[in-house]
């Protein structure tokens, strides 16, 4: 039994949502801009894959910290994962409007550097950012060592390529040839034809109008001077030519782009269509390049051609030449507006890539220890390396070309330093008993609680790490033992350890969120075991609107999926899931609280989500019984406790469906027995016996 | 006096300083218990279902016993409004006479002087503008404080530092440490309630209690949404059921406490205290609508919270339950003056249409 639930593809569901507590995961950024974190599901769906397949925990820890620096095997899909871990580094919380931007990124690198001292070491050292830590050995110099690792790191959002995204793009690129070389084609026919002295050619940003685009001549327009726009703003700008031959022109546009940024061009108002759809290699001048976007056709006199774009690539010159000669000028114009207007169409469908948050080295740099962590009150350089305490012998200078992020996981989990092992051991102790053999699973520091079996945390850690930082195995381990397999029913050690804390006995403990929320799906039938898969579709907005929030809470109340892929909205997580202490996702989260308090008990009393399941359950077992009440509350019982009722319960059950029906109904419209049956089950659903387990 | 190692293997000896600390606080707090034990008597004999909740005593004997924080959301212009600067009626139009700080929201412009004239108000000579007609009558009853800084300017950050202390991270709010710390006197009530709050600028972490235990979270009256939710369809969540009777409830609870009795399991505090807070909950459906029921507050009062002004009764409502929420017993109650002008994003937030948007936050927040 034991293989068959570890082999189950909704194993890593159930203990990557473990992990995902500690990584502090969240579809939202939540704080002072709630943005929406489009791409947080792929490192979600990673956490459960990786579960699993069993990945050794040592292998782990690197991908989340380093993976982006392993990720050039030749398989672009295991790339593509092993980027996918670093979003680890990404998802914490940003005060997004913060206007300092060196207090911002001081700010992430903290959260940072927290995390993933609670998570792997089980250590807080973000203590050290002010102030020496006042209990552990970590000086404020080793914080500042580990942020400049963290300040040599970026972690924008990035394109990767995985192997389906390749296999659209060919398909995609190679008809894209066709109607490419077909326009291509036409353009060449109208330019054997260009006249030697009609040229005009003018500098783009000399535009006779325009609103907002930024002029540069500096940084992307130093010596030559551009247009631009570095964000997406609604640009507009104009520009007047006094023709004196009307006719075909040729429109070419000097410019620089490293993505495709179109520009729309309009020709005395009326929509050509797009240009400047081309890469040209780089946003700097020396990716300027000239591109031919067709030809148009002018009047004598003023002449307007007018752009509008959102973000935009960096233009140089326009250039307009005379096209001349014996070909039908007006149809072969026309066609190439058509085939054009193809093009365009064609490339705005193109497959999207895939976009990650995922953490890239940046900038190297060693950063100078902040005197009291305050940005604007710097001291000395401290060199980048890890704590000085753990490992002061053979410290040897970080690269000058990488983060250090590879050579930091590397002494993560160095098999002679066991506190890496330990604190995941300690972890799966925990998620299997309710408690760690260290009951502060996030801080093994000097203030966290010693271990009550400290031989056998040690005994386990070897262990763990002699089988390869397998958690499968580690698993069995545990689940074998008697002590895991003890009842909840004896009571003999009660006056020698009323605490428990010797194992005498199991504990009684209730489902978590998920688990109480998945169990009700289960048994009215309505529950969706696919794996893994994108966001479900929840709220994208920044500012979260009433309406918004209505349309998320539905997905919530509406949705069969694994509570595990609902959207996790900081500030507006589920409160079912929040009632039942599913933890604050602003902070890694080692060891959930299991509370009672009463408003858990009004949202079963009253929430659409538990009665509609009652409702579903009360139908279908209508249908699965014969007419007799004892089979049915037989049946009820069997498929919510998994056992037959006692009759006094059988009792209990009829004399409250009596009870029920001479109160009369609340609606005319519903069937009183069938509301009497989803009551009682209902009520079933509210029991201690359906949320602890024994 | 020797400091313990800090890998040290044995418990550490308790320090000098820890010592006097704990009998301090602990003679300190045996005394305030006895002389305070009375008042405590009513709520002590409730005490065992109320756990976390049980009301507590301070280091020190309270004045007040319950805090309602009006948050005027967007950012009210002190020089304006309360905080008279002569120097600005001098300066006016002059450029800053000191330099910039490195970091700005926005482009600065030059000085400005108050939109309005200054008077002393009341006994004390409280400085108020003139945009306040009704204010200055009980200007004796307020206390200004004008030292107060900031150090963030985006409405984020500062509404995250106003109402949780930090800017930067998600820590407890202030309502939830005032539960945390006092517990509540209405054991059929939270003990902190958030009328009509915002989703935006920190959104629920403004009421939350971060790694504080979560039954003292604020309570939403009213989902929280950007506009919020008008005073008059604010509800609380989950109070009430639309296809069961409260009879029918009674007769759930009833089955409820048969089956925890007929468990073969032994008995547990644990399934106990679950079944007691079933019964409290039944409790809090019936108390919570019959405190904002107001049917049956007079004309007099309903007139006194401009309830019969369309200009002053949403304001007016969310102060009313305010002071029902305060007399029943709850600690914490914040009222959110929050929403959009045509003019302006968030209600106080008037970067532009300083004149019209301040005159018309002030006549929809007080009256007569």
């Amino acid at each position: 039994m034991i293989d068959r639930l570890l082999d189950s593809p909704h194993y890593g569901e159930r203990w990557g949502r473990h992990w995902l507590d500690v990584v502090r995961y969240a579809d939202s950024n939540g704080a002072d801009e709630n943005y929406f974190h489009d791409n947080a599901y792929r490192y979600r769906n990673y956490v459960i894959d990786a579960f699993n397949r069993d990945l050794p925990y040592d292998q782990f820890v690197r991908q989340q910290l380093a993976g982006d620096l392993l990720a050039k095997t030749d398989d672009v899909d295991q790339n593509f994962r092993l980027a996918t871990g670093t979003g680890f580094l990404t998802l914490g919380v940003k005060i997004i409007a913060e206007k300092d931007l060196v207090k911002k990124q001081a700010d992430i690198v903290d959260e940072q550097i927290d995390t993933l001292g609670k998570a792997f070491l089980g250590l807080t050292l973000g203590c050290a950012r002010c102030h020496d830590h006042k209990f552990d050995p970590i000086p404020t110099a080793d914080y500042y060592a580990l942020a400049g690792i963290f300040h040599s790191t970026s972690i924008q959002d990035r394109k990767l390529e995985t192997s389906e995204y390749l296999e659209r793009k060919s398909a995609y690129d190679e008809k894209l040839s066709i109607v490419q070389n077909r326009c291509d084609k036409l353009k060449a026919e109208l330019s054997a034809h260009l006249s030697k002295e009609e040229i005009i050619t003018r500098e783009a940003e000399a535009f006779d109008r325009g609103n907002k685009v930024v002029i540069d001549t500096d940084k992307y327009g130093a010596e030559i001077g551009v247009v631009a726009s570095y964000i997406d703003q609604g640009n507009e700008f104009e520009y007047d030519f006094d023709i004196t031959k009307p006719g075909v022109y040729q429109v070419e546009i000097r410019y620089a782009a490293a993505m495709i940024r179109p520009c729309q061009l309009f020709v005395n108002g009326e929509l050509v269509g797009d240009t400047v759809t081309e890469i040209t290699g780089g946003w700097y001048p020396a990716n300027q390049k000239w591109v031919n976007e067709g030809a148009i056709t002018l009047r004598e006199g003023k002449n307007t051609l007018r752009f509008t774009s959102g973000t935009m690539a960096h233009l140089d010159k326009l250039r307009l030449t005379r096209i001349e000669g014996e070909i039908d000028l007006i149809a072969t114009v026309e066609q190439l507006k058509v085939a054009k207007q193809e093009l365009d169409e064609f490339i705005s469908a193109a497959p999207p890539q895939p976009v990650l948050m995922a953490a890239q080295d940046g900038m190297v740099q060693d950063v100078k220890i902040h005197l009291r962590g305050d940005h604007n009150s710097l001291g000395e350089l401290e060199p980048r390396h890890f704590l000085s305490a753990v490992d002061s012998k053979d410290l040897k200078p970080l690269p000058q070309d990488e983060s250090g992020r590879s050579e930091l996981v590397d002494w993560l989990v160095k098999p002679d330093h066991p506190l890496t092992a330990r604190v995941l051991v300690n972890r799966i102790w925990g998620w299997h008993f309710g408690k760690g053999l260290v009951t502060t699973p996030d801080n093994f520091g000097t203030m966290g609680a010693r271990p009550s079996h400290p031989e056998l945390l040690d005994y386990l850690t070897v262990q763990f790490i002699k089988e390869d930082w397998s958690i499968k195995k580690l698993h069995r381990q545990i689940l074998l033992s008697s002590t895991w397999q003890m009842t909840s029913d004896y009571t003999g050690g009660q006056e020698a350890d009323p605490g428990n804390e010797l194992y005498w006995k199991t504990n009684i403990k209730r489902l978590e969120a998920e688990a109480i929320r998945d169990s009700m799906l289960a048994i009215s039938g309505e529950l969706d075991r696919t794996v893994g898969g994108p966001i479900l579709a929840g709220i994208a907005s920044k500012n979260l609107s009433a309406e918004d929030i209505r349309k998320n809470q539905e997905i919530y109340v509406t949705s069969p999926r694994r509570t595990v892929y609902l959207p996790v909205i900081r500030t507006m997580v589920y409160d079912m899931l929040t009632l039942y202490d599913f933890p604050n996702s602003s902070a890694p989260t080692g060891q959930r609280s299991s509370t009672t308090v009463p408003t858990q008990a009004l949202m079963m009393m009253n929430s659409e989500f538990v009665t509609n399941q009652a409702r579903v359950i009360a139908e279908k077992t209508r249908l699965a019984s014969t007419e007799s009440k004892d089979e049915r509350i037989n049946l009820l019982y069997e498929q919510l406790f998994a056992r037959r009722p006692t009759e006094e319960e059988i009792d209990q059950s009829k004399e409250f469906l009596a009870e029920f029906l001479s109160l009369g109904s609340v609606n005319e419209i519903f069937d009183p027995e069938q509301e009497a049956w989803s009551s009682l089950i209902h009520t079933l659903l509210m029991s201690n016996e359906f949320i602890y387990l024994r | 006096m020797k400091v313990a190692p800090v890998f040290s293997p044995v418990s550490q000896p308790i320090s000098r300083r820890t010592l006097l600390n704990r009998m301090a606080v602990g003679f300190g707090g045996l005394a305030l218990n006895g002389m305070l034990a009375e008042q405590l008597f009513a709520a002590e004999s409730s005490k065992s279902s109320l756990g976390p909740l049980a009301p507590r005593m301070p280091h020190h004997p309270p004045r007040v016993k319950r805090v309602i924080f009006m948050f005027m959301s967007g950012g009210p212009s002190h020089v304006d409004l309360f905080d008279h600067k002569p120097l600005l009626e001098r300066d006016d139009g002059k450029p800053l006479p000191f330099a910039e700080r490195g970091v700005q929201f926005a482009e600065r412009g030059n000085l400005m002087k108050p939109l309005w004239k200054f008077r002393p108000t009341g006994q004390s000579g409280i400085p108020m503008c003139e945009l306040w007609q009704h204010l200055p009558k009980v200007a004796d009853e307020l206390c200004m404080i004008h030292s107060l800084c900031e150090t963030n300017v985006s409405h984020g950050g500062a509404c995250m530092k106003l109402h949780t202390g930090n800017e930067a991270f998600v820590r407890p709010s202030v309502g939830s440490w005032v539960s945390y710390g006092l517990g509540t006197e209405n054991n059929n009530l939270p003990s902190f309630i958030s009328i009509c709050p915002q989703s935006i600028h920190g959104g629920v972490d403004n009421y939350g209690t971060s790694f504080l235990p979560s039954i003292h979270q604020g309570v939403a009256l009213g989902t929280p949404g950007y506009p919020n939710t008008p005073a008059k369809d604010a509800k609380f969540d989950y109070m009430g059921n639309s296809r069961l009777s409260l009879d029918q409830q009674a007769l759930q609870l009833k089955l409820l406490r048969q089956m925890n009795k007929s468990n073969a399991a032994p008995h547990d505090a644990l399934l106990d205290a679950r079944i007691q807070s079933f019964e409290l909950a039944f409790r809090m459906q019936t108390a919570a609508p019959e405190v904002m029921d107001i049917s049956g507050e007079s004309n007099v009062v309903r007139k006194l919270y401009g309830l019969d002004d369309p200009m002053t009764e949403n304001f007016g409502l969310q102060c009313l339950y305010a002071r029902r929420f305060a007399e029943a017993g709850v600690r914490f109650i914040q009222i959110n003056h929050a929403g959009k002008l045509p003019k302006t994003n968030e209600q106080w937030d008037q970067h532009n249409y300083l004149e019209e948007g301040h005159a018309e936050n002030v006549a929809k927040s007080t009256s007569p």
